[in-house]
């Protein structure tokens, strides 16, 4: 069994009488510590993949499992507690608490799941020991994303997804920010999932999966993985 | 901007707990508080509006019921009744015990009123005269301690009227007559003076009654515009003794503890009032029967002196003719005597003259005898 399973997986939106299909069919499946990237054009429905398997969506047939556990099957209560617990989030707008610094921030995360790593120490790990007394408003946009990938991993989850990092930062930046996730991913072993339309970052990955009008059409896997330094786009 | 570190954390760091309490408050509790105080004047502008809508929204929904609860206090203190039952002839002391025989029915108190028009100040207005209980002249303020007394008043200004030409009037009207003027009546739809004992009241104190809370309009009647414009209590004696009364006023058990309009108070009245609609032949003729019972004994009794006094007249005459025929009698005797006498009197008078001619001749020839020698 895979750590992440996807099996025909479908979601439907009905608008008035246009049936409009998001995600038709989706079959891939994710072994444990790998980074996994999830590519595809505009509308081929990545992010509703990620939203899907981060519990924050629900799909309208087929099965999502992670770890054993059936995501697909779980009621309100219980899909609250698996992204508490068992997902770490890190959204392209970064989606920090304005009116708290940035290790409260990360605290805030804390203080919601049941095995936190200490805050400081994850804002230390990504750069920011320097700046965390700073509230969001006073760090650029690199430095906050690096606050919501400590946000996340300060959860220890299981699984990390990141729904287009590097959309809103630099070039340079976003190389960092890359290369963060990839560092986390190779020294402590997490699952990394990273959604992007920018096809340079499928050299970093392990995996990598094509998705195009809601199903995946191809998934390569990737012998060496190159550093994120050296990628070039 | 610094690289990002590359080291992990040792096996047994100490973990995060979620903070106690004293240390620093949850990440929830520090969001909310400076996202207050960042903005604190719009955060106390919108508690203000919404303190305003809930606070106009309660009273809304509260004015109604409080209305209601106060008008049902008002209600209930001054043993307003349940029920009113008005008769074509009238109502007498034995319907008062009939209604107050009837299954729910706790108070029964029955009073007499009558429209007329009146002066007062400078208006003529119409007005309904109503009696008081006897026992709204012994209390201060609040009519009446016994218990039985339904409708009671409450006093605002003066004092009870206890002579028959004392009145109290209304309160709550503005209609320049205050304690101590007069109210004159003027005239009314019925016999007036088959009523009420005087035409002309002094005003002795103001009362409010809650059977008329309208004081826009007290009642409807068919004198003048229509409607009564003011009311008068009198006492008892200033209605003339005879006079029916003009409506019982009931009180239904258990109500009083009801909220007066609600429907559980309808329910319980409205029972009642079924009961006594079903008995209103019975109640209607038993009226009909005192009435021409008393009728009738007022005729007995007229009928008996007539016959007593046909009687004693008849008895006189007889003793009158009596005496008249002894009288006669007596003049028949007189008559009698006096003709003896008459004849008495002649046979004197022949023999008197019989005497004079004898005592002449005696003396005659006395004379003669004389002359001769």
């Amino acid at each position: 069994m895979a750590f992440v399973e996807f099996k025909d997986v479908r979601k439907t939106y009905q608008m008035g009488d246009v049936e409009v299909r998001a995600v038709d069919g989706m079959d891939f499946a994710i072994e444990r510590g790998e980074l996994v990237v999830i590519v595809g054009p505009s509308g081929a429905g990545k992010t509703t993949v990620l939203n899907m398997l981060g519990g924050m969506d629900s799909c309208s047939s087929g099965t999502i499992a992670l770890d054993g556990a059936l995501v697909s099957a779980m009621g309100e209560r219980e899909l609250t507690q698996y992204r508490r617990h068992d997902i770490g989030f890190v959204f392209q707008f970064y989606n920090l608490v304005q009116n708290l610094t940035a290790l409260e921030n990360v605290e805030l995360a804390g203080q919601i799941c049941r095995d936190p790593l200490p805050a400081a120490d994850v804002l230390a790990q990504v750069g920011l020991e320097k700046r965390m007394d700073n509230f969001p408003a006073q760090l650029s946009g690199g430095e906050q994303q690096r606050v919501a990938i400590a946000r996340a991993l300060a959860k220890n989850p299981k699984l990390l997804l990141c729904d287009e990092p590097t959309g809103a930062l630099d070039y340079r930046t976003g190389k960092q920010i890359l290369g963060l996730l990839q560092d986390t991913c190779r020294s402590t072993g997490r699952t990394v999932v990273i959604v992007t339309h920018n096809m340079a970052f499928t050299q970093i990955a392990d995996r990598v999966i094509h998705v195009r009008e809601g199903r995946a059409q191809a998934v390569e896997l990737n012998d060496r993985p190159a550093d994120a330094a050296v990628v070039e786009w | 901007m610094p690289a990002p570190t590359n080291t992990s954390l040792p096996p047994d760091a100490p973990r995060d707990r979620p903070s106690a309490r004293g240390r620093r408050p949850s990440a929830f509790w520090l969001e909310l508080l400076r996202s207050i105080r960042g903005s604190l004047g719009r955060f106390l502008a919108i508690l203000g509006i919404v303190a305003l809508g809930c606070g106009f929204f309660a009273g809304l929904q509260m004015a109604g019921s409080d209305m209601r609860l106060a008008a049902d206090r008002y209600y209930d203190a001054t043993c307003l009744w349940d029920l009113r039952v008005i008769s074509t002839l009238g109502l007498g002391d034995a319907d008062v015990l009939r209604l107050g025989q009837i299954e729910g029915v706790t108070e029964v108190m029955a009073s007499r009123s009558v429209d007329a028009m009146a002066q007062m100040g400078d208006e003529q207005v119409a007005v309904r005269i109503t009696s008081l209980g006897e026992e709204d002249a012994e209390t201060d303020r609040f009519a009446s301690v016994s218990a039985s007394r339904v409708n009671r008043l409450v006093l605002r200004e003066g004092g009870w009227p206890t002579a028959a030409d004392e009145c109290v009037i209304s309160a709550d009207v503005n209609r320049g007559v205050s304690v101590g003027d007069t109210v004159r009546v003027l005239y009314g739809s019925s016999a007036l003076d088959d009523l009420l004992q005087t035409r002309s009241y002094k005003v002795v104190g103001t009362v409010s009654s809650s059977d008329n809370v309208y004081t826009s309009n007290f009642g409807s009647t068919n004198l003048g515009a229509g409607k009564i414009d003011d009311y008068l209590y009198v006492p008892d004696g200033a209605f003339k003794r005879d006079a029916a009364y003009t409506v019982a006023y009931l009180k239904v058990a258990g109500a009083q503890d009801l909220q007066s309009g609600s429907d559980a108070y309808r329910a319980k009245v409205g029972s009642v009032k079924e009961r006594i609609e079903q008995g209103t032949d019975a109640l209607a003729s038993g009226r009909r029967e005192d009435l021409r019972k008393k009728a009738q004994a007022e005729l007995d009794d007229e009928v008996a002196t007539y016959w007593r006094k046909h009687d004693e007249a008849y008895d006189e005459l007889a003793s009158s003719k009596r005496r008249l025929d002894e009288a006669e009698a007596q003049i028949a005797d007189g008559q009698a005597q006096l003709d003896a006498g008459q004849r008495e009197y002649d046979a004197g008078v022949a023999e008197l003259r019989s005497r004079r001619a004898d005592a002449e001749r005696q003396l005659a020839d006395g004379q003669a005898q004389l002359d001769a020698t």
